[in-house]
């Protein structure tokens, strides 16, 4: 009983210290992580110090920096020669690309969607909400390895899948809030004086949505990069031959028990930026909505 | 009441055959597209001439009208025949169901990884809140969530086999094999479970009633127990059943890695070798498994909460 009282207390708190959550100087450090990959993808051909492609027999297989003391190749270089922090920059521009496009073409075909669903309900919201379960029923790694067979790995591909299975989560998301902003009064009140239904949505329904939506969309940049290098590591992601942090794994592999750092170092770039970015949602999330919180 | 449930199990059970025939139709579709069968069955040998192909054609009624072979196609998934497997040149169906045992293992090995170490942690977090074990189970949620499935695979090959020498790096035999491929697949959700339950313990803990079992006087151990674990679990419930399809569809990865021979390993081997039918079946019976488990979730909780149950249909 004694562990009780001061439990309460830390909880009757919390509401209040919302306010300022964390603290902005772990959002600072997000952001400077984040922007330092943006940075690097962006201009990958200048930051990285090697050509990504170029292959150096003589040095190949050479350990990282804390082995060999050589900063020439601070990561090492692979089975090739070909050196593992270029390709590692490069590596970020794919991971970037696919995030810069599935993200926000994924935010808008659900937003609207979802919109769409929650306020005409009935025939359009059933049909809507059916395609949603096709989806959840059919997993996305099936459907990204059917398409390779087809067309062969392509970056395109997983762009298309990943959009594909993540706009039902916005759907959802949007189509939720949608049916409970609904019927409140300053609704029902637009609809009396004769507003349409799309300028009701926009002025009075997505502004309610943006904070929600913004933090969903931060909190699915993980799941993004993840999953492109999990496709590209089963060899139906980035096309052969392209530095993906997940293909890049995938060629390390047959090395692993002979270059651990091979497998290593680029599987620590996709753990240390998906959890980056899985930081700054929570901390959008506790900061923009705290209602999102319990449903997590 | 009673009649009430029953109308919705049975509406719930026509949207999952129409999901499941959507899924046949894809599958039909998209198998279409990846080249024509007739050829690969003929390979690239020599005699493999131009009649040779239209006679495999006509045989396998690749000639007759689309809409045709898709009804063939539908009719005979009903009953549960593909066609016979390219490279093994038995019935396909039969090659998922020799697999299919060791997936639904390694899913069942992964979950109880999952809930063994998941919610124990996150009730023991939510129970002490702010404590060590409270940011160790934070800090172990974190990265389980930002640990792509695939390289922790690889590290755990690379440190229990390579370095340490204790574990097998692959294939199924013993008890020891399956150590590394259930918590590499039981991670991401072993993760998921300690947010889950550690959030839902919160709110539950905050509520009036327990408040009222405090003020009683009970065991704190009595609340925990049997007022806040029974309802902080609902939600966990819920989501255990959304696991299940993620399960499957990470279960290609990891038996990838791992070489296990599930329908997974299936499904990858016969993509590659072309072999349409058992693609066909194996992505057929993976999606059926995550209607099922989707069905399920739905109609347990529906049954569990009667407000749910009020509020449907």
């Amino acid at each position: 009983m004694s562990a009780a009282a001061p439990q309460v207390e830390a909880i009757e708190l919390r509401p209040r210290r919302r306010g300022l959550p964390h603290g902005w100087r772990s959002l600072s450090v997000y952001l400077f992580v984040i922007g330092l990959v943006i940075f690097a993808a962006a201009f990958a051909d200048i930051v990285a110090p090697h050509d990504p492609a170029q292959q150096d027999i003589v040095n190949r297989l050479q350990g990282p920096v804390w082995q060999t003391g050589d900063w020439n190749h601070v990561f090492g270089t692979d089975d090739l020669g070909r050196d593992t922090f270029s390709r590692l920059i490069h590596g970020a521009r794919i991971s970037m690309r696919v995030v810069a496009i599935v993200i926000p073409a994924a935010l808008l075909i659900g937003t609207l969607l979802g919109l769409t669903a929650g306020w005409q309900l009935g025939k359009v919201d059933r049909f809507i909400m059916r395609i949603v379960d096709v989806q959840l029923a059919f997993p996305g790694i099936l459907a990204a390895v059917l398409l390779a067979a087809i067309t062969g790995p392509r970056l395109s591909n997983v762009i298309i899948i990943l959009t594909i299975f993540l706009w039902a989560a916005f759907a959802r998301l949007a189509r939720a809030e949608t049916i409970s902003l609904r019927e409140r009064d300053y609704i029902l009140a637009a609809r009396t004086i004769g507003a349409p239904g799309y300028r009701i949505l926009g002025l009075h329904v997505l502004p309610n949505l943006v904070n929600s939506i913004i933090v969903l969309a931060t909190l699915q940049l993980a799941t993004v990069i993840i999953a492109e290098a999990s496709l590209s590591f089963l060899g139906v992601g980035a096309e052969i031959g392209t530095p993906s942090w997940g293909s890049m794994v995938a060629e390390g592999r047959k090395l692993l028990s002979i270059k651990f750092w091979l497998v290593g170092i680029p599987g620590l770039a996709i753990v240390i930026v998906a959890l980056v970015a899985n930081l700054m949602g929570d901390w959008l999330r506790d900061f923009l909505d705290p209602r999102l919180r319990r449903s997590r | 009441m009673r009649e009430h449930f029953l109308r919705l199990i049975a509406l719930r059970l026509l949207a999952s055959v129409l999901v499941l025939f959507i899924v046949l139709t894809l599958v039909f579709f998209m198998s279409r597209a990846i080249g024509d069968p007739a050829k690969l069955l003929a390979g690239t040998d020599l005699e493999a001439t131009r009649e040779g192909i239209e006679e495999i054609r006509e045989k396998l009624g690749l000639n007759d009208p689309l809409h045709e072979r898709y009804g063939r196609f539908v009719w005979n998934a009903i009953q549960l025949d593909f066609g016979v497997s390219h490279r093994s040149a038995q019935p396909a169906m039969e090659d998922v169901a020799s697999r299919m045992w060791s997936t639904i293992q390694l899913a069942l090995a992964a979950l109880i990884f999952a809930i063994g170490v998941g919610v124990p942690i996150g009730v023991l977090a939510a129970i002490k809140r702010g404590s060590a074990i409270d940011l160790f189970g934070r800090f172990i949620a974190l990265i389980g969530q930002a640990t792509p499935s695939f390289w922790q695979g690889l590290m755990l090959i690379f440190l229990f086999s390579v370095a340490l020498g204790l574990l097998p790096t692959g294939g199924k035999g013993d008890f020891r094999h399956i150590i590394m491929p259930a918590v590499t697949l039981g991670s991401f959700f072993a993760a998921g479970m300690v947010r889950l339950t550690r959030s839902a313990m919160l709110e539950v803990l905050d509520s009036d009633y327990i408040r009222t079992a405090r003020s009683k006087g009970l065991r704190e151990f009595t609340i925990i127990r049997r007022h806040a674990l029974r309802n902080a679990l609902f939600p966990v419930i819920t989501i255990l059943g959304l696991y299940v399809g993620d399960m499957i569809a990470g279960s290609i990865i990891i038996e990838t890695v791992f070489a296990w021979p599930g329908v997974g390993l299936l499904i990858w081997s016969s993509i590659r070798g072309a072999d349409f039918p058992v693609v066909q079946a194996s992505v057929v019976v993976t999606a059926s498994w995550v209607i099922i488990a989707n069905l399920l979730v739905d109609l347990s909780y529906t049954y569990l909460d009667p407000r749910v149950r009020e509020a449907t249909v």
